[in-house]
């Protein structure tokens, strides 16, 4: 290793994917971090192939030249499987930055592969799970809540940080308390989402999954039952001896990003009807409200941030870990089949 | 109140209510350049509340469409991130409406109450209303008069459910008289908690950070007195000219435009003691302690420890230009002053003894806003080389451009002889950070929808500096200038600037 290392200044971030096309999907976000924050990222690259058995350790530079401003990033991958597998975490520890935080990616599920994960997480600031790679949600869910006391860390989930334009659309459009009540009282609710599948993923459901069980959670809904047909599924809540009914539905869209929500509609007990649907190829939502006795006039609401995923980067190392993904996680726990 | 189920009030994020922003004397300069812009790219980046109107208020004949098309030319060419997204945009412009009226006339109050009901009721805005009154100042109280006739703005004593504001841009007054009088006049419509004073610096990101980088490391906080700290110098630095104001800058000068407002804003974020809390009355207490413990300046020393220049023709960059008096709407026998120095002694614990110096001008070299805070030296003589003294710690901090944090340090140059080389650490924001970050103005109006008046200017933190700079302004209208022009367009400002420096045993830092 080279005894004079290069400086970045902001923080140490660590990824480790397994698979191939997660690596590539993790290569494009360390594309997207080093355009905007000069830092070291440590890439640790295992592989799906058995048998397989190397150490390789690359260096380099990558640099980025965006809106005038440019950076430079270093990079060290270290490609590690086999035996080789458990000298990972001394490599990792000789190269960190001393003085910046620890961001620590696990991008594959850590509820089955986990042999070197607690040997990094306890150096790590801030746990960033990636939930398309995990096999079964409730089980990831519960060992999450799991994670959240041992050690404390600040804890992020990429779909829930991808979800946040959407939920903060929702919540703006219910900050009136007409809508809230009718939002309080619902009695359906359709999520469509993207079907299109990345190669890496488990499912690609995750995000209408993690939304439904935010609203499940911040309503106060009690799970009843889950049931699929064919490609959709169908979750019971109960509230105050009501039913509220969720329906995941896939649809296929070549310009958004897999598992990104499509539309979300939403019908209360009294019949008032909410649409919330992304217009095509744009970062805008219409969204249509339809009372028993009139229609409102239509309008739409931004995304946040058009700039490269600038607020999904922030959400990543800098929102502060809130409630609601916790309490959306008790949720999700309790989703048995 | 019970919190919204929806709503995660983390650090980051903050949700504004649903509300109507009326701008007075919107067909001006700063709606195009600043307001405007500002909330385009608010609703860019998903910022503005979805149930928002924006109402613009002028005597000029336009209808909407008219006006939004003015503002889309005036967002392309201003907007600090083009180009302007077509569909952001027709989001956005069906939210502004224009509304042609007479500040002085009351049906067009009244007609605008009646569009703002309409408004509540299309966009849900809830009855909520902030007023940006972006007029000459002496319609301030004119307008705020109007607005509480005729029920637009509400008495907080008896309105839970719904809230106004309005926002004043400065000058609050153009001295301690008129700032007191426009204080009274306002005070009698509007509780002080309705009223957010703009000072567009305090919604900086590097002023902001003053803040954090002061409270948020200890190890600065033990240095930041007198014990450590020789002298502060605070610069604003404009290349540019008056440009086309002429006819304001004859009215004003440098001392009521930057010194009596930014400049003692930045002086009370670096010499305040730290705050109990972050609430917005905590902080401004704080401030506010430090306008009051300035040592006012006596009227037979006002030569020692302020001057005054005025700048002649010149070269800025190589280029010719003119002098002050040359300019457009300025009279050739001017005294009006572009530039000011002063020294400033804050007479408490932490700062007895330790002179601020501030000075601002236009066409000086280059641009730059900066506090420079300069250490003591080191003490003894162990690197002393024939005499010469080693460079004090100076910590800059680059309030705009080239925003970021510097500190001069000393060091050994390598080898086998021991010379000292002062050298430069330096924290970029620019570089660090990759982003865009938000315009003044962005900040400033979020925040007024939030009802956060951390960054805008308090009542009393107005008349305690105009308390300050009044004396300055009347001496100096007694006692014309013996010697106008007095510095070339391009040089640092006249010599007695260099004279105050030097009578102090310092010298100015050059940027």
């Amino acid at each position: 290793m080279d005894s004079n290392p290069l400086q970045p200044c902001l923080f140490n971030f660590i990824l480790y994917a397994k698979d191939e096309s997660h690596i590539l999907s993790l290569q494009d976000t360390v594309q997207r971090v080093i355009e905007r924050f000069p830092c070291r990222i440590l890439f640790i690259q295992g592989s799906s192939v058995p048998g397989d058995d190397f150490l390789n350790i690359t260096r380099n530079k990558l640099t980025s030249n965006k809106e005038g401003i440019s950076l430079c990033c270093d990079q060290i991958i270290i490609a590690a499987t086999g035996k080789h597998t458990a000298r990972v975490p001394f490599l990792i520890l000789s190269n960190l930055m001393p003085d910046l935080p620890i961001y620590l990616l696990w991008g594959q599920d850590p509820t089955t592969d986990n042999e070197i994960l607690p040997s990094l997480n306890r150096y790590a600031d801030r746990l960033i799970f990636e939930s398309d790679a995990v096999g079964k949600l409730p089980q990831f869910a519960t060992r999450l809540l799991h994670q959240f006391n041992h050690p404390p860390h600040d804890i992020v989930d990429m779909n829930w940080a991808r979800l946040c334009n959407w939920r903060k659309v929702f919540s703006h459009v219910f900050d009136v308390l007409p809508h809230l009540e009718q939002l309080l009282l619902s009695q359906h609710i359709d999520i469509i989402y993207n079907g299109r599948k990345r190669e890496f993923c488990e499912h690609n459901d995750t995000q209408a999954l993690y939304f439904q069980g935010w609203l499940a959670a911040q309503l106060g809904w009690t799970f009843k039952k889950l049931s699929r047909k064919e490609d959709k599924l169908l979750i019971v809540y109960t509230k105050d001896d009501r039913d509220i009914t969720v329906l995941l539905t896939p649809q296929q869209d070549e310009f958004l990003a897999p598992g990104s929500l499509l539309a979300v509609e939403v019908t209360s007990h009294a019949y008032h009807h909410f649409s919330f649907r992304r217009l095509d190829q744009t970062r805008l939502i219409r969204v249509e409200i339809t009372l028993p006795e009139m229609c409102e006039l239509p309008f739409t609401v931004p995304l946040s941030n058009l700039e490269r995923g600038l607020q999904f980067l922030k959400e990543l190392f800098y929102e502060p870990p809130g409630e609601h993904y916790q309490y959306m996680l008790q949720a999700i726990s309790k989703m048995k089949e | 109140m019970q919190t919204h189920p929806l709503h995660e009030q983390t650090s980051t994020t903050k949700v504004a209510e649903p509300c109507v922003l009326v701008i007075f004397g919107a067909t001006g300069d700063l709606t195009a350049r600043k307001l405007m812009p500002a909330l385009y790219n608010l609703s860019r980046e998903g910022q503005l509340p979805v149930h928002f109107a924006c109402v613009a208020f002028a005597r000029r004949d336009k209808t909407h469409q008219q006006f939004r098309d003015e503002m889309l030319a005036a967002i392309n060419q201003f907007s600090r991130v083009k180009p302007v997204d077509k569909d952001i945009w027709k989001n956005f412009s069906e939210q502004i409406f224009y509304h042609r009226a007479e500040f002085h006339e009351d049906d067009g109050y009244e007609q605008l109450r009646e569009r703002l009901s309409q408004l509540d009721k299309l966009f849900g805005t809830e009855g909520n209303r902030v007023f940006y009154l972006s007029t000459q100042p002496s319609f301030f109280p004119l307008i705020v008069e109007k607005l509480a006739n005729h029920r637009l703005i509400y008495d907080t004593h008896k309105e839970q459910a719904k809230w106004s504001r309005v926002i004043i841009e400065k000058p609050f007054g153009h001295d301690y008289a008129s700032a007191q009088e426009l204080q009274q006049h306002i005070a009698a419509h509007l509780h002080e908690s309705q009223v957010y004073r703009i000072d567009h610096y305090l919604g900086k990101e590097t002023v902001q950070n003053l803040l954090v980088f002061r409270f948020s490391n200890s190890i600065f906080e033990s240095l930041w007195n007198n014990r450590h700290i020789d002298h502060v110098q605070i610069t604003v630095a404009e290349e540019l000219g008056i440009g086309t104001r002429g006819r304001f800058w004859e009215e004003a000068g440098m001392l009521r435009d930057i010194v009596q407002n930014h400049m003692m804003q930045l002086l009370s974020l670096v010499a305040m003691e730290p705050p109990t809390n972050l609430s917005a009355d905590a902080i401004r207490d704080e401030k506010v302690k430090v306008l009051h413990a300035i040592r006012p300046i006596a009227a037979h020393e006002l030569d020692k420890y302020v001057c005054r220049g005025q700048y002649g023709p010149g070269y800025i960059n190589g280029e010719p230009v003119k002098g002050y008096r040359q300019e457009e709407n300025v009279s050739p026998n001017s005294s009006i002053e572009t530039y000011a120095a002063l020294q400033l002694f804050i007479d408490n614990w932490r700062w007895g003894g330790v002179p601020f110096f501030l000075r601002a001008g236009k066409r000086l070299p280059k641009r730059g806003t900066e506090i420079a805070i300069a250490f003591k030296d080191a003490p003894g003589l162990l690197f002393q080389l024939k005499g010469k003294k080693m460079q004090s710690n100076v910590l800059v901090i680059r309030i705009q451009p080239d925003e970021g944090i510097s500190l001069r340090m000393n060091c050994k140059v390598p080898g086998l002889a021991s010379p000292i080389q002062p050298v430069q650490m330096n924290f970029r924001y620019g570089s660090y950070f990759g982003a865009t970050p938000p315009e003044a103005y962005e900040r400033l109006i979020c925040d007024c929808m939030l009802g956060d008046s951390t960054l805008f200017t308090r009542g009393d933190e107005v008349l305690a500096s105009w308390k300050l700079m009044t004396p300055i302004l009347e001496r100096w209208q007694q006692q014309p200038p013996a010697s106008f022009p007095n510095y070339a367009a391009g040089m640092w400002g006249p010599e007695e600037a260099e004279r105050l420096l030097h009578n102090a045993h310092r010298s100015w830092r050059l940027m």
